[in-house]
């Protein structure tokens, strides 16, 4: 009994929601009672705007939490790893978010004298400095904005374009279906790394560039599934009543059938997501990818590629950050897709 | 069957002249002159325009890409404007370097993964388990570049354990056989541990999720409620029914054998396709791009063309009639 009500308990909302507001405010927090300047917007304005949005997010949730206490978590972060994966995530987005706050130098400041490159990680410089005296733990941190920014979107653009497709094809079939398919499958046959470093060196390489190539290469495997699953669910007997009801095609297919047909799409999309930020990091650092100023982890690794022997904080920790946010979304992936699979639901939902 | 074997075959090979035009296409269209990049821009006009009229370059698009189509149907795949020397004789060297690295790891993955697979499977939920699949998921999500330089860093620079690149110390006859086989594994160890462990860890996660399914399969316990012994029911019953999709795994990753080291030939400068790739698009080598993009996309096409057959031969559930 006391067993049940500790397995309940952990399974509130109001722990993980509560830890969240607190992580929420943290960025504010460090700042001590310099928060107050942060809040008034004597670090710029974009400082004071995330400042802002910290402190009331916090805020909210830890009210959301008090309000409802009651609420369990959803199934699927019964998982511990999906737990992991969420949180990885969620903290990633925010330190990306906060990067303002989180910074403690300016990512672009050049160091004071000669004297201060290259040094090693201190107290000061909490992951050392750069061949150009630049903080890098500030560099990393900014970072986290395009690396996360570029995964993110280019994974979008290939899900929108996957839908478009697939959609198409599996709702509309007959020729539409086949010639859409064959060109799903030309796709397929070229060797994507190949397509994607081309299509960065023939045009010039710019983060929008890096998102629009990505995407345009990586839409195939969702328009398969989503193509699958519109044919699963177009003739069952929901979608056939709502074109009874005489709703135009494109109502039905994106109120009635992409719903139904979506939950794959999910998991595959969350999953491409570290994927897409590990090519985005190859690209970057062979020069193909973002470029300065803009910063991204995979360009931090190129610059510390031949210091790597005298100056080796240079290129881990970027990487280090770069592995940390695959794992994370890796492990959300997994436990979408564990949560996706009705055979695996059966058995996490017969709770006592 | 032979109907089917026909028309899967040539629809491979027009997929695969689809390809190769959209390539094509997409060298014409991309912006930018290869002669600019050939040439010294401090050259007279006359002689760039030489060195255009030489490459064929000034030729209309048709001309181009029907002379380009036909050479190569006739097994010539033009002049590389780099290397000065025919493209045939580039990939002719190049690519036995990039087998020799991807075969070594494609084994090595196969190998370690499903062992490892099986055997955290096999010890579900035990601290066994628990570290294989978390060490296989930090090394699936590393990103394989960055753990080549974070393995020459460590082996190489500090420890001085092996070479930092290339594939040997010399040739066969400057440094006689014996030493020039140990020189190329001394060579081969980091090129093959970075390839080969992300792609074991992906396959070990891969293995261990399908072996756990077959293994709370009702014959599994049919097996256990024979008497059969744990080893035989690992590798006899639940294995060889986790394996089939390895078939297909393997059909798919046939592409890696000639375009899947790129990163890691990039990393370890070996001079294998994945450089002559890299170094043919930065330079914009047209005969070179189009010919590194025609054999892999054939190996693509190939590799999907294969793993559908061999699926049907290993399950015959799948049998196409």
């Amino acid at each position: 009994m006391a067993q049940q009500a500790a397995r309940q308990a952990s399974r509130s909302v109001a722990p993980w929601c509560g830890a969240a507001g607190v992580v929420a405010a943290l960025p504010l927090m460090v700042k001590g009672s310099g928060a107050g300047a942060w809040l008034l917007g004597q670090h710029g304005a974009e400082a004071a705007l995330v400042s802002w949005i910290s402190l009331l997010t916090a805020v909210l949730l830890l009210v959301a939490c008090l309000l409802e206490r009651e609420r369990g978590l959803p199934v699927w972060l019964d998982d511990p790893s999906a737990r992991l994966g969420l949180s990885l995530v969620l903290v990633l987005a925010w330190v990306a978010l906060m990067a303002p706050l989180l910074a403690t130098h300016d990512p672009s400041a050049l160091g004071a004298s000669v004297r201060s490159r290259f040094l090693p990680p201190s107290l000061e410089h909490w992951m050392g400095t750069d061949i150009l005296g630049r903080d890098l733990y500030s560099r990393v941190v900014f970072g986290a904005r395009v690396s996360l920014f570029i995964g993110v979107a280019s994974v979008f653009t290939s899900v929108v374009l996957g839908l478009l497709v697939g959609g198409l094809a599996g709702f509309t079939g007959g020729v539409v279906d086949t010639v859409l398919m064959r060109f799903t499958d030309l796709m397929l046959a070229f060797p994507r790394l190949f397509l994607i470093l081309a299509l960065m060196a023939f045009f010039s390489p710019s983060t929008w560039l890096v998102v629009l190539v990505l995407g345009t290469t990586g839409w195939m495997g969702v328009a398969r599934v989503v193509r699958g699953g519109v044919l699963q669910v177009k003739n069952m007997e929901f979608v056939e009543a709502a074109r009874a009801l005489g709703l135009p095609p494109a109502r039905v297919l994106w109120r009635h059938v992409f719903p139904a047909a979506m939950a794959p799409v999910i998991v595959a999309a969350t999953l491409r997501v570290g994927n897409a930020i590990l090519a985005e990091s190859f690209l970057s650092f062979l020069g193909l990818g973002v470029q300065a100023p803009a910063v991204s982890w995979g360009q931090l690794i190129g610059q510390g590629r031949d210091t790597l022997l005298t100056a080796w904080w240079i290129s881990t920790f970027p990487g280090l950050a770069i592995t940390l946010t695959v794992v994370g979304f890796n492990l959300l992936g997994d436990g979408l897709r564990d949560a996706a699979d009705p055979r695996l639901i059966v058995r996490s939902s017969s709770r006592p | 069957m032979l109907r089917y074997l026909f028309r899967r075959i040539l629809g491979s090979i027009l997929l695969l002249w689809g390809v190769v035009t959209l390539t094509f296409v997409l060298l014409q269209v991309a912006p930018g002159d290869p002669v600019d990049l050939l040439v010294d821009p401090s050259f007279p006009p006359e002689d760039v325009q030489a060195v255009r009229d030489h490459f064929g370059l000034d030729r209309p698009f048709h001309q181009q890409y029907l002379s380009w189509i036909a050479g190569t149907v006739h097994g010539d795949l033009g002049i590389s404007l780099r290397h000065k020397r025919p493209v045939r004789d580039v990939l002719a060297e190049a690519v036995p370097n990039t087998l020799r690295l991807s075969v070594i790891s494609l084994l090595a993955w196969l190998v370690v993964g499903v062992m490892l697979g099986v055997w955290s499977a096999a010890h579900r939920g035990s601290l066994r388990d628990r570290v294989v699949t978390v060490s296989t998921l930090i090394v699936y999500s590393l990103p394989s570049f960055w753990l080549g330089l974070m393995l020459l860093l460590i082996f190489v620079w500090k420890l001085h354990w092996f070479p930092s690149g290339g594939m040997s110390d010399g040739t066969v006859a400057e440094l006689g056989w014996w030493r020039w086989l140990l020189s190329s594994i001394r060579h081969l160890v980091l090129p093959v541990a970075v390839l080969g462990l992300s792609g074991a860890a992906g396959l070990a996660r891969y293995m261990r999720s399908s072996m756990l399914e077959i293994l709370s399969e009702d014959y599994i316990r049919t097996a256990r409620a024979k008497g059969l012994g744990e080893r035989s029911i690992l590798f006899k019953h639940a294995l060889r029914n986790a394996a089939i999709p390895l078939v297909t795994l393997l059909g798919l990753s046939l592409p890696f054998l000639l375009s899947g080291a790129v990163v890691t030939e990039v990393i370890f400068s070996w001079p294998g396709m994945g450089q002559v790739a890299v170094q043919g698009l930065l330079s914009r080598d047209y005969p070179v791009i189009l010919a590194t993009t025609l054999l892999s996309g054939g190996m693509v096409i190939l590799g999907n063309l294969l793993a559908d057959l061999a699926y049907g031969l290993v399950d015959p559930r799948i049998r196409v009639g």
